[in-house]
């Protein structure tokens, strides 16, 4: 087993990833520096998003959901269920560009937060950005929540 | 050219896309003698190039026409540098030199690096908003220019610009495409279908404007528009230069390797430089340099036999075919098309149905076709072309009807696939024969395309085939193809196997990891969903105990960190209690560790074990330190307990050491992976204080043995054990539990309870494997020992092992200052 891991880490540092990940973050970020300031903080470095799994973020009074999917683009959502009561999104299982969220099951996309049918609702996502080997991620400097 | 020697050989693939791929994948299928790097300029893995125009127009996504993810390269040893650009080839050190400085060593070296679109030499031409059609970046380009401007040119009316056209015109851009010639796909149409096809495009909303020849691209540093030679301008913010291409060349070129229009090799694919070939749209190959996708399928069939050392003709050059990929608009053409003096003319023109189809014949040979409208003759006529084949009234009869049968479409499909010999190429992109598809509908069971696409490679990158494949499937299953592929109940929407299907491929096709059975098996998700992986995960664990790495990621939450979710995203913690056993010392570790991390509450939970509630999950790892007790797997579709009564060692009723046997069944069974949760009860004496009668196992003691019960349930359907039978030794106990809960692991459904699972296989058949046969009884036991040899406690192994800790227990604290 320790042997795949480092297999895995390995092949994670010698393939940068994938640039479409960054740049759907760019595209949110542009379409959100438009309405509002965005305030670009580091969350950490890339080795600590391992593929094909969400892990929570907490910055300044934000509660955030990172995913690194397998083909290594990052998403940030926050991190709760649109579902009326609630619950964490983080531990969710990772499937493509989807989570399921580990309470009641619910797919939600992770490029947009959409939860898919049957169920409705959206999870307010946050632009990401990739700069050398730190994660940024993009959040509103007012108070806008 | 064999090399006897234990040395492997380093081969260095440049260009990461089809054709360099195709070859690397036809040499792995030869030889593993290689070590192979592969050096590619995109960011991305190989993918299909010919299918851009389907993301352009937005019915594909990116990840969609990925041919090899990088898994593949990891699977097969190979090094790829994606995003690296190589500079230079020192052909006599054998050594090649990126952008970034770096260099390595060859022993052979593979040049594809493809080709670039010709961008007109005109004023203007390099300014923003003028782009090419070549790859994913230029279609990131197109789709964003989409959303910024309105109106788009394409220079260029081939196969290439009609395509760009009818993505931007799906992009919702005013579109127009400029040609030099007064008809469209000039160089693959003749008159009348290049007629049919313009009508056909303009409904479909592209303008045209022919005759046109380009004088200058407008603009002050952003394109504007472009002028035409009669002086004429057009109006266009969006440039595409899809005019044709120009080989990449620089490279080889810049390296002293001959080149020509395209970089000159022999019929070996060989360059001038000892050991270092080219492949592709980058090459020349008899002063000919390809741009289609056929022909370099068949130069990489070539070099790889070449590079093996496998014996192969050499590569005479390729008869090329066209399909063009625009939606609702189908168009072939091979060979000649134009017809001449001296051609035999065979024509079928339908205006009303939008139909056309000409083959030209030098004699009675076959030398070029041209079809609109209805190719399902497509692959065959490729074939009879390229092998300058004879018509005959029989295949006559087959292109173009006898005039008196009625338009059955299917069953002169059907001929037509019926009359093919086994050794014809089904498939010409990937070289697959009618034979090769036979074999794995007949051989291999497969169904559907799908299926057929993942193994053989059929239909797999130009789609052409499709039709012909589908009639092969009519013709070989009969009756039984609508049948078998209509839509059953698969394990979930992602596959339309059912879990026997799912369970058989994987012993069968020795299938190892998730990805791999979703991909064999033609998943429409490729990476599955909530529901299929963690049954594959199961799947795969129990079929293969000692080789399969659990993938954790593919595990519910629960089983993924070895806790019970609670709803406010708390976990819950539940030590092992062997047989509902504790003691003063345990409990007040247990006491003391509920303190130390202020849990919210302390329960005895149903199973006679002690939940500690509300444990935020930074803090498991710790708590279980601190526990220092096994896990009791409260959480898992494993066991859960055994239930037991107090018994012979102190109940005046009891007959039987309850507890002991509890606590020695638990400690067997306990971390074994099942398809569902399984609980047990052992019980002293009939009067069942523990409950056997509602428990997946449940076992009542009596005087001089044991009466063991099976499949109850106390759950959401109230379910009585029903007796499988009476053992007298606690041995004979012990072994028909094992084979009890192996024959359970092999042949339930993941999810599914031992009472469902009862009612579906039938008692009948557990007696006979579990009881009535000694040798299957032998063997399942041999399994389930295997196993159970492979459990470790996971609460230790999260606890002292650091990457486990933080990957999955520790979130990010950080500060947006």
């Amino acid at each position: 087993m320790a042997g795949s891991v480092q297999r895995r880490e390995l092949a994670a540092r010698l393939l940068p990833i994938g640039r479409s990940g960054c740049e759907i973050g760019e595209k949110e970020a542009n379409r959100v520096i438009n309405r509002e300031q965005l305030n670009f903080a580091p969350i950490g470095g890339l080795s600590e998003f391992p593929r094909g799994l969400g892990r929570q973020v907490r910055i300044s009074d934000w509660d955030l959901a990172v995913f690194r999917t397998t083909d290594g683009a990052l998403y940030a959502l926050e991190n709760r269920t649109p579902h009326p009561k609630g619950g964490p999104l983080a531990e969710g299982i990772v499937s493509g560009h989807y989570v399921y969220c580990p309470l009641r099951d619910w797919k939600i996309d992770l490029e947009d937060g959409e939860v898919q049918e049957p169920d409705t609702g959206r999870v307010r996502t946050f632009p990401v950005r990739i700069e050398d080997e730190a994660v940024l991620i993009g959040l509103p400097s007012n108070s806008d929540r | 050219m064999a090399d006897l020697s234990n040395h492997r050989r380093k081969l260095i693939l440049i260009g990461n896309g089809m054709a360099g791929i195709n070859t690397l994948e036809q040499i792995l299928k030869l030889t593993n003698s290689f070590d192979i790097a592969v050096y590619g300029e995109e960011p991305y893995p190989n993918y299909n190039r010919i299918q851009l125009s389907y993301v352009l127009e937005g019915s594909k996504r990116i990840d969609e026409i990925i041919l090899n993810d990088r898994n593949w390269y990891e699977d097969n040893g190979i090094e790829l540098h994606t995003g690296t650009k190589v500079v230079r080839i020192d052909p006599d050190a054998k050594k090649i030199f990126t952008s970034e400085g770096d260099c390595a060593d060859y022993d052979a070296l593979i040049i594809a690096t493809g080709s670039k679109p010709f961008v007109l030499p005109v004023p203007g031409a390099t300014q923003q908003g003028v782009v090419g059609f070549r790859d994913i970046a230029d279609c990131h380009a197109m789709i964003e220019a989409s959303k910024r401007v309105k109106r788009a040119a394409v220079i260029g009316g081939g196969l290439l610009g009609l395509e760009a056209a009818k993505g931007l015109v799906q992009l919702g851009m005013e579109t127009t495409v400029v040609h030099l010639m007064d008809k469209l796909m000039e160089r693959q149409l003749d008159q009348a279908a290049a007629g049919m096809l313009k009508a056909e495009l303009e409904r479909q909303g592209i303008r045209f404007l022919m005759k046109a020849k380009t004088t200058e691209v407008l603009g002050d540093g952003e394109a504007t528009g472009l002028r035409f030679e009669d002086g004429t301008e057009l109006e266009a913010q969006l440039v595409v230069m899809a005019a044709g291409i120009v080989p990449n060349v620089e490279l080889a070129r810049a390296s002293g390797i001959e080149v020509g229009r395209g970089i000159v090799v022999d019929d070996f694919m060989r360059t001038s430089a000892p050991d270092v070939y080219a492949v592709g749209e980058c090459c020349e190959h008899r002063g000919i340099a390809y741009g289609l996708v056929a022909p370099l399928f068949e130069q990489g069939a070539v070099l790889a036999k070449h590079l093996a050392g496998a014996e192969t003709a050499p590569y005479a050059g390729s008869s090329v075919s066209t399909k063009l990929k625009i939606s609702g608009v189908d168009v072939f053409s091979a060979g000649e098309y134009e017809e001449e003096p001296g051609h035999r003319v065979l024509r079928r023109q339908d205006d009303w149905l939008g139909l056309y189809k000409k083959v030209l014949l030098r004699g009675n040979q076959i030398v070029g076709a041209v079809l609109y409208g209805d190719v399902t003759d497509a692959p065959q006529l490729a074939k009879l072309i390229r092998e300058g084949a004879e018509m005959t009234d029989e295949l006559y009869g087959r292109l173009f009807g006898s005039g008196q049968e009625c338009a059955g479409g299917a069953s002169k499909g059907a001929a037509a696939v019926l009359s093919m010999k086994d050794d014809e190429i089904v498939c010409g992109c990937n070289g697959v024969t009618k034979g090769d598809i036979v074999r794995v509908i007949q051989v291999d069971g497969l169904t559907t395309v799908d299926e057929i696409k993942v193994r053989t490679g059929a239909t797999r990158s130009c789609g052409g085939c499709k039709p012909l494949v589908e009639q092969l499937l009519q013709v070989v299953l009969g009756d039984g193809y609508r049948e078998r592929t209509a839509p059953k109940k698969g394990i979930c929407g992602c596959t339309t196997h059912d879990s026997e299907e799912i369970v058989a491929a994987i012993r069968e096709k020795r299938l190892t990891s998730v990805r791999e059975v979703m991909a064999v098996m033609g998943w429409s998700e490729p990476e599955g969903c909530s529901k299929c992986r963690p049954a594959l995960n199961y799947y795969l664990g129990m079929i293969w105990p000692t080789e399969h790495e659990d993938e954790r990621d593919s595990r519910f939450v629960n089983e993924r960190l070895h806790a019970n979710i609670q709803k406010d995203g708390t976990f819950s913690v539940i030590p092992r209690m062997y047989g509902g056993v504790t003691s003063p010392e345990q409990l007040r570790r247990i006491a003391e560790v509920a303190e130390k991390y202020n849990v919210k509450m302390v329960k005895v939970t149903g199973g006679q074990r002690i939940d500690l509630l509300g444990v935020e999950k930074k803090d498991l790892p710790a708590i279980w330190e601190d526990l220092d007790l096994p896990s009791g797997y409260g959480y898992a579709k494993a066991l859960r307990t055994v239930k037991t009564c107090v018994g012979a060692r102190f109940c005046r009723f009891g007959t039987q050491d309850s507890i002991a046997m509890g606590i020695r069944l638990e400690k067997k069974f306990e971390r074994l992976w099942m398809p569902a949760k399984f609980k047990m009860a052992v019980n002293g004496c009939p009067r069942n204080c523990a409950e056997s009668g509602t428990k997946d196992l449940g076992i009542v003691g009596n005087d001089g043995g044991w009466e063991i019960f099976v499949g109850g349930n106390g759950g959401i359907k109230t379910t009585v054990a029903a007796s499988l039978c009476k053992v007298k030794t606690d041995e004979e106990l012990m072994d028909v539990c094992g084979a009890f809960i192996q024959y359970y692991r092999e042949t339930g459904h993941y999810a599914e309870r031992t009472s469902e699972w009862l009612e579906r296989v039938g008692i009948d058949n557990v007696r006979d494997a579990v009881l009535h046969k000694p040798e299957v009884r032998k063997l399942l036991l041999d399994r389930v020992e295997l196993a159970l040899a492979e459990g470790k406690d996971p609460w230790r192994e999260a606890f002292s092992d650091e990457s486990l800790r933080r990957d999955y227990y520790q979130s990010v604290e950080a500060d947006a200052r």
